[in-house]
Order: structure tokens, then C-alpha cells, then sequence
């Protein structure tokens, strides 16, 4: 089986979103919830799970001092709610893509919904 | 320090207020500091001394002064600092609503906008304040999205955030 092409994300792909400290908000529950508003960017930058951990990386590798976890969702999810994800490699970050379309509450507050939350 | 915020001028407090007929009433200001890589900056917050006095709105200015302070990118992708115009418009719009309930919860979005968010077990509110362009709404439970700033739709947030549970 051939490896796939670097520019092709695949459904079975996981993707990374770092949440930032100032996401987390209180559920209304004594818990806290990733917020809706790490998801509203219409071209939402994240990592492909695979290239980083093909590079020797995790999900930490990702993280900023600010960052308080990783929100993991693959890109079948994100089609499936109409986003087109296409990988966007960067000369420091070859891991790099973006998920395109309009992030309306719904669509983005399905996003922390559909993730696995990773600290 | 200076007041640096281009939309400074603007009274959005006076103009939310007539929408929902208020009168102008006693104004008191906050003066809120952020600092930037030119220094620091007075943002003014002006909201009505009865407002003022609200519990909610105490930890709400602390929370507005952290996300004033955030830097450019302040999460790795090229976020814009939250706008001075978005934390005024928001307060205005609380105010004109005359909001008396639980804290909110206000996040940064990545283009200069503030999000504020209410959550309880059976429902959610979700408020966008961009620092121009339409304020809007979203309830969970009708899955319902509305322009907030009009009359029409000031009205209608205040009569959502009046169903608010109180914990």
C-alpha cells in the first residue's frame, strides 16, 4: 500500500486544535467545556495528527505555554458537517492545515462535542 | 497613557439605550488598562451606576482586563487581540438590556471579537460582539440565531437572558 500523498488529508486523519486557556468556560455543571469560540474561525488552522507523530511528536508537541489541551477530532467529522479540510504545510510546520467553511454556534460548538479532549 | 481605541467616540451605551428606550441616566466609567508592545492603553468602559453596581458585571470587567492583555497571536494561529470597541459594545448591550443575572463566561475569537456564553444544564446562550458589524445571539434550545442590535433584537436578548437560571 502506498503512503498517502502529504497534501491529501484522509477521513481516518486526526486532527489537532489547541485550546488556549481563556476557551475553557464554566458547563453550568461545576465542570468546565471547551468553548464554541475555538472553532468559529472560517479557516480554522490545526495539526495532522499523523505528521507530527511520524516526526516523533504528540499532541504536546503542538502546545504552547498558554495552551491547556488538544481538542482531537478526525476530518470525516469535519466534512460530515460540511467544512473542506485541506492541508496547508508551512515551511516551520509541515503538519499544518486548515479547515474551511463558515462556523455558525451550532457548527462550531459541535466541534468540542465530537473531540477527544487531550491534555 | 492614552485612549488609542479608534472607535473610543462612539457612545454605544446612549445608542442601545434609546433603542430600547431608556433614558441616558448617571453614567460611570471604567477605565480598564491594556498593555501592547507600545505601551499601555486606558480602554473606557461607560456603563449606567446601577449597572455598575451589579455583581455580574465586577467579574466581567477582570475578565474583559485579561482579554484586553492578550497579544497578538495569542494562541499560535494568528489571532487578533480582542478589540477595545468589542469589550464596549458588549457592556453597552448588557446594560441597555438591563442584565441582573448569573456571570458570563467571555472568550476571545480569533478575529478581534468577544464571545459571551451562559451554559446551564438545559440550554446555552451564546452572544458575538464583533467591534463592528451586527451583534448577535444564538439560544440552544430553539437552535434559534438573531441579530441583537436593534431594537427588535435588544429586545428579544433581553427576554432570552431573563430565562437564565440563577444557580
Amino acid at each position: 500500500m502506498s503512503a498517502r500523498p502529504v497534501d491529501d488529508v484522509g477521513d481516518d486523519e486526526r486532527l489537532w486544535r489547541r485550546v488556549h486557556s481563556k476557551q475553557l468556560v464554566p458547563d453550568g455543571q461545576g465542570g468546565t467545556r471547551v468553548s464554541s469560540g475555538a472553532f468559529r474561525d472560517p479557516e480554522m488552522s490545526v495539526d495532522r495528527a499523523d505528521l507530527v507523530e511520524a516526526a516523533g511528536g504528540d499532541h504536546r508537541t503542538v502546545m504552547l505555554s498558554t495552551t491547556v489541551g488538544v481538542a482531537e477530532f478526525t476530518a470525516a467529522f469535519a466534512r460530515s458537517i460540511g467544512q473542506q479540510v485541506h492541508a496547508r504545510p508551512l515551511p516551520t510546520n509541515r503538519a499544518h492545515a486548515e479547515v474551511h467553511g463558515p462556523k455558525p454556534p451550532k457548527i462550531a460548538r459541535s466541534f468540542p462535542r465530537n473531540s477527544k479532549f487531550l491534555t | 497613557m492614552s485612549d488609542t481605541d479608534s472607535l473610543a467616540g462612539f457612545d454605544y451605551r446612549r445608542q442601545y439605550s434609546a433603542k430600547m428606550g431608556r433614558p441616558a441616566g448617571n453614567l460611570s466609567q471604567k477605565a480598564v488598562t491594556a498593555w501592547s508592545s507600545t505601551g499601555p492603553t486606558t480602554v473606557t468602559i461607560t456603563v449606567s451606576g446601577l449597572e455598575l453596581s451589579r455583581s455580574w458585571l465586577t467579574r466581567a470587567i477582570h475578565q474583559l482586563e485579561e482579554l484586553l492583555n492578550l497579544p497578538q497571536n495569542w494562541n499560535g494561529y494568528g489571532e487578533l487581540p480582542l478589540h477595545p470597541a468589542s469589550a464596549k459594545r458588549f457592556v453597552a448591550l448588557m446594560d441597555a438590556v438591563n442584565y441582573d443575572g448569573p456571570e458570563v463566561a467571555l472568550v476571545p475569537l480569533a478575529d478581534g471579537a468577544l464571545q459571551a456564553e451562559w451554559h446551564w444544564p438545559e440550554s446555552s446562550i451564546e452572544l458575538t460582539v464583533p467591534p463592528v458589524g451586527e451583534a448577535m445571539a444564538w439560544d440552544s434550545s430553539s437552535d434559534e440565531e438573531f441579530v441583537v442590535s436593534t431594537a427588535d433584537g435588544l429586545r428579544k436578548f433581553r427576554e432570552v437572558v431573563g430565562l437564565i437560571p440563577t444557580a
